[in-house]
């Protein structure tokens, strides 16, 4: 199991909510350090667990409504996702990363230290592809990421 | 000036979401008790018209994310009557794992992340997590185990790859089914702490003369193939299965409504349960005897106790089918080729939430002609209202409250589909 996993969460056929995945999907064309896993992981509900299961550092990208401008991105710690509230009741087809997150704390569940980047979307409906604010972020949201571990895939000093 | 409206609905199809419970008491008489589903349609039967049979299982798979595997199997099924393709016991060994997982998985969740918060007068399962971790960590614990075992034979934990017509494009080696059989013998003392748990749950006393319907094997409790048997007599092969369903419509619902011998009937693990006693797991049986029950059981409520009994068969059949590929070997055979010949075939199986049909018609150029696809949860509508029917008045007089609680764990007890939304409810009080 590789230390550092980069997660991309969202649906493609959702327009913007794909960004996660198309994250993801640039990520796996360029050759990155040995110790980094890119996974497209779609939407996986509690799965999520079963994904961050094992990792050391991840680093999850996804679409997120935060107020912002289309393709403006933010990074969030996992207490700022928490913090944006569980939902009340769990269905097993919309368990989200709050819940899912959430769920994990309860349990003690050991999580690997996440690191969320948010990207603000257009438009979250049934849509094929992008928006082209969404689509133009995706080369700084894989530099932050790229920055965030280190080029060569190692944790920066600072961030140890 | 008045205005007429019609509204006329058609190529309904299935449900999935959404679902209003509307409730009308006035002066003590109940005027109006429905179930509104008003979910829009999903037109796979159509999507599936033109498209290659080869295709089926894995189209009509996406149907549904938690039983992709009981869509998948009853389509191959439907293709395979249709094309005279008999599978191999391999074949049907692989099948019956996969499906002991799909219900051992879904049945895990339903109960403990969608019933059990009611039980404990908790909101959601994350709730229930703070006051026992241990329990959630174990239905965690347990579906992941199913979803690997999905995941070794099917290829991935939702929607099968290697799944195809007369078997399978890619097999598990025998080592893999070895370490399978070994979680699967330590998941006994998690399946055991289930029993222990829902057993002494306060379930809600409420009986109604049903009729109960669910497939039937001479041999087995059957989850794939069987004749059709319904607890008012009868048995009809899967392929008369009109004759059982006998579909109609209602203004407020865009899903049909089923009815056989009475007004409603109702399928899934309490109709398994009441029709296929004899067949289960003795540990499953055990498991009955310390819920109290045994057949027949006419309280809806249960349904979910049946999922709990279910999970313990479930478990034990899988731990069988594991020995009998180990002892028989994993063998490469070769798949059927497309015969040329036009066919209709009906695939019938017990997916989580009951009797599932896919009905084809396969052209002579191996496209799917036309396709009728019969979930289990829209054959439980009518019965879930007729539940809602009696049970209100019986509870009336404990307050709005409690009654809004009965009436949505009754909807969480059929398991259906729709209960998997968040904002699903809507009960008015007049």
């Amino acid at each position: 199991m590789k230390p550092i996993l980069i997660l991309g969460l969202g649906n493609l056929l959702q327009g913007d909510d794909g960004v996660g995945c198309r994250v993801a999907q640039e990520l796996e064309k360029r050759t990155l350090s040995d110790t980094i896993q890119v996974i497209d992981g779609g939407t996986p509900g509690i799965g999520l667990l079963n994904l961050l299961e094992g990792h050391q550092r991840a680093m999850i990208i996804d679409a997120a409504e935060m107020g912002m401008i289309p393709g403006e991105f933010k990074r969030l710690s996992a207490e700022d996702v928490l913090r944006a509230g569980a939902a009340q009741r769990i269905s097993l087809h919309h368990t989200g990363i709050t819940d899912t997150l959430a769920l994990a704390r309860e349990l003690r569940i050991p999580l690997p230290e996440i690191v969320f980047f948010g990207v603000q979307p257009a438009l979250i409906d049934w849509a094929d592809g992008l928006s082209p604010q969404v689509q133009a972020a995706i080369p700084h949201v894989i530099d932050a990421i790229l920055s965030e571990i280190g080029q060569a895939g190692e944790v920066p000093p600072a961030h140890r | 000036m008045t205005t007429t409206m019609n509204i006329d609905v058609h190529y309904v199809t299935r449900v999935e979401g959404h679902g209003n419970i509307v409730v009308n008491v006035k002066n003590g008489t109940l005027e109006d008790c429905r179930l509104d589903i008003v979910e829009t349609p999903r037109f796979f039967e159509a999507l599936l018209r033109g498209r290659p049979y080869t295709e089926a299982s894995h189209i009509a798979s996406r149907i549904c994310g938690i039983c992709a595997v009981g869509h998948a199997t009853a389509s191959l099924r439907a293709t395979e009557q249709a094309l005279e393709v008999h599978p191999s016991e391999q074949t049907r060994l692989l099948r019956k794992l996969m499906f002991d997982a799909e219900i051992l998985d879904s049945h895990i969740l339903h109960t403990y992340m969608l019933v059990a918060p009611d039980f404990y007068k908790l909101g959601s399962v994350i709730a229930l997590a703070s006051v026992e971790p241990e329990a959630v960590s174990r239905a965690l614990r347990v579906k992941k185990l199913a979803g690997d075992v999905c995941a070794t034979i099917g290829g991935r934990h939702t929607h099968p790859i290697t799944m195809t017509v007369g078997g399978f494009t890619h097999l598990p080696t025998v080592e893999e089914i070895q370490t399978l059989r070994t979680r699967l013998e330590d998941s006994r003392k998690d399946l055991d702490d289930t029993v222990a748990l829902f057993k002494t749950l306060p379930w809600p006393q409420f009986e109604r003369e049903t009729e109960y319907i669910a497939l039937t094997k001479p041999d087995e409790y059957a989850f794939i193939d069987g004749t059709i048997a319904s607890t008012e007599g009868g048995h009809y092969e899967t392929a008369d299965y009109l004759r059982v369903t006998n579909e109609y419509l209602l203004p407020h619902s865009s899903a049909k409504r089923t009815r056989h011998q009475r007004g409603s009937y109702m399928v899934g693990a309490l109709a398994r349960f009441n029709l296929n006693f004899e067949h289960l797991h003795p540990r499953a049986k055990d498991a009955a005897a310390e819920f109290g029950m045994k057949p027949t059981v006419k309280n809806p409520y249960l349904n979910s106790a049946a999922q709990v009994i279910e999970m313990v068969h479930c478990v034990e059949d899988a731990i069988n089918v594991c020995n009998e590929l180990i002892a028989r070997g994993i063998h490469t055979e070769a798949l059927p080729k497309f015969a040329g010949k036009r066919g209709v075939g009906v695939g019938a199986c017990e997916v989580p939430r009951g009797t599932l049909y896919h009905d084809y018609e396969i052209g002579a150029d191996g496209k799917i002609v036309s396709a009728n696809c019969i979930i289990p949860t829209g054959q439980n509508l009518a019965n879930l209202e007729a539940d809602m029917h009696k049970l209100v008045p019986e509870i009336i007089d404990q307050g709005e409250e409690q009654v809004t609680s009965a009436l949505e764990m009754l909807v969480r007890a059929y398991d259906p589909c729709i209960s998997c939304s968040v904002h699903w409810l809507n009960i008015q009080f007049v």
